[in-house]
């Protein structure tokens, strides 16, 4: 977590905000190229570190404990986006809610990134029961692609019915439907699915190669890594949700609990977390339009301060 | 006249169509990108290379350095950073 904030400080003083050692903008050319960057950056530290989060959690655990992550992923993952949605609603002056609705959907899901730092290390293997450490892997890991539904729920009905959607034809039922069909259909369920089949068809063949001795130590070590690397890429091109597929690959991969354990006293997979992490906050400190957050047309600083101290507060 | 009302519809156009970029909410599409290609291809080769890779390097000899004690074998998993 500590790392994770000097980090960031650390991309803030290299970029053009101070030292201008670090520009990204004169890397990537202009800001659109800049932020499919960012997107794409995020993304693959995103795959990679919830693929790593599905290897890490036991056998069959997705199986065996449906019952309080169906808790917190439905009614309670609900109530955080309902509640961040109206503070920001109240919050922000003139925002439409169904605008709110959107934002409070992008800051519903919690980041696997930043929870794994309280699951782990001394002082959560000190302070947090294991089986709480273990929900909470899975429930960051599994809420990250489940964010989607509702933050596309918010944007169909700001497309179809809002004051904004210009010339779109049919009303809340199109945008209900396409809801259901889009997002349900092909994002959530087509992205469990495919993730499950790469993580499966991944275990069988490593395991035959294994037993016929065709495999060596590193590429062992690395084999989940670029699993990661092959879902972000395949799943993104499909058009569905590679960052669920990913977390659903992992947990299949380790279903009979063998590369857990076999990979469980190395420091490959926390190593690569750690230099993905790292390299990611730098470049959010760096591209981040920091100004932004003083001078902007859409909420006054104070208020803003005020409306995260209490979203962290009320969720 | 008739030049103004081409240019307020043009307009209208121009604005419908840069809503329609800023949510892409349209049908699923494919996104072939460089990133995802080249993600695909890198994460697919070397996963595949990954599970013939010991063939390669011991049993071909095509590797200069031959490593022994880096087969993988089920007792030394354990105390291999050793």
């Amino acid at each position: 977590m500590v790392s994770l904030v000097i980090s960031l400080l650390a991309g803030v003083t290299f970029s053009p905000h101070a030292t201008n050692f670090v520009k990204p903008l004169d890397y990537t050319g202009s800001q659109a190229n800049l932020n499919s960057a960012t997107l794409y950056f995020s993304r693959l530290v995103l795959g990679v570190q919830l693929v790593l989060a599905g290897v890490q959690l036991p056998s069959r655990y997705l199986q065996k404990e449906w019952k309080p992550l169906a808790l917190l992923l439905g009614p309670i993952m609900a109530c955080m986006w309902v509640a961040s949605s109206l503070l920001i609603y109240a919050m922000v002056p003139r925002l439409p809610f169904l605008h709110a609705l959107a934002v409070g959907a992008c800051v519903t899901p919690t980041d696997p990134v930043l929870s794994n730092s309280i699951v782990k290390g001394k002082f959560a293997d000190k302070n947090v029961p294991k089986d709480l450490q273990k929900i909470i892997v899975a429930e960051s890991g599994a809420n990250d692609g489940l964010g989607y539904p509702y933050l596309f729920l918010a944007l169909y009905l700001i497309k179809y019915t809002g004051e904004g959607g210009l010339g779109q034809e049919g009303g809340v039922r199109t945008a209900i439907g396409l809801w259901f069909g889009e997002t349900w259909g092909y994002t959530i369920i087509l992205s469990i699915v495919y993730g499950a089949a790469v993580g499966w068809i991944a275990k069988e063949l490593l395991h035959w190669a294994e037993e016929n001795k065709f495999v060596d130590r590193e590429s062992f070590l690395v084999f989940a890594i670029t699993l990661a690397l092959f879902i972000v890429g395949t799943c993104g091109m499909i058009g569905s949700d590679d960052v669920l597929a990913c977390f659903i690959a992992g947990n299949t991969f380790t279903w009979d609990d063998w590369f857990r354990l076999e990979t469980l006293d190395d420091s490959l997979q926390p190593t690569i977390d750690m230099l993905l992490n790292l390299s990611v906050f730098i470049w959010f400190g760096a591209i981040c339009p920091w100004s932004l957050f003083a001078h902007n047309s859409v909420i006054p600083i104070y208020r803003l301060i005020f409306l995260g101290v209490l979203i962290l507060l009320l969720r | 006249m008739s030049a103004n009302t081409v240019g307020t519809s043009s307009s209208r156009g121009k604005s419908c169509h840069s809503w329609a970029t800023i949510y892409k909410l349209k049908m699923p599409t494919l996104a072939v990108t460089n990133f995802n290609i080249v993600c695909s291809v890198l994460g697919g080769f070397i996963t595949l290379f990954g599970l013939v890779s010991y063939l390669f390097k011991e049993k071909f000899y095509l590797s200069e350095a031959c490593k022994p004690s880096t087969r993988l074998d089920t007792g030394s998993l354990t105390n291999w950073s050793l």
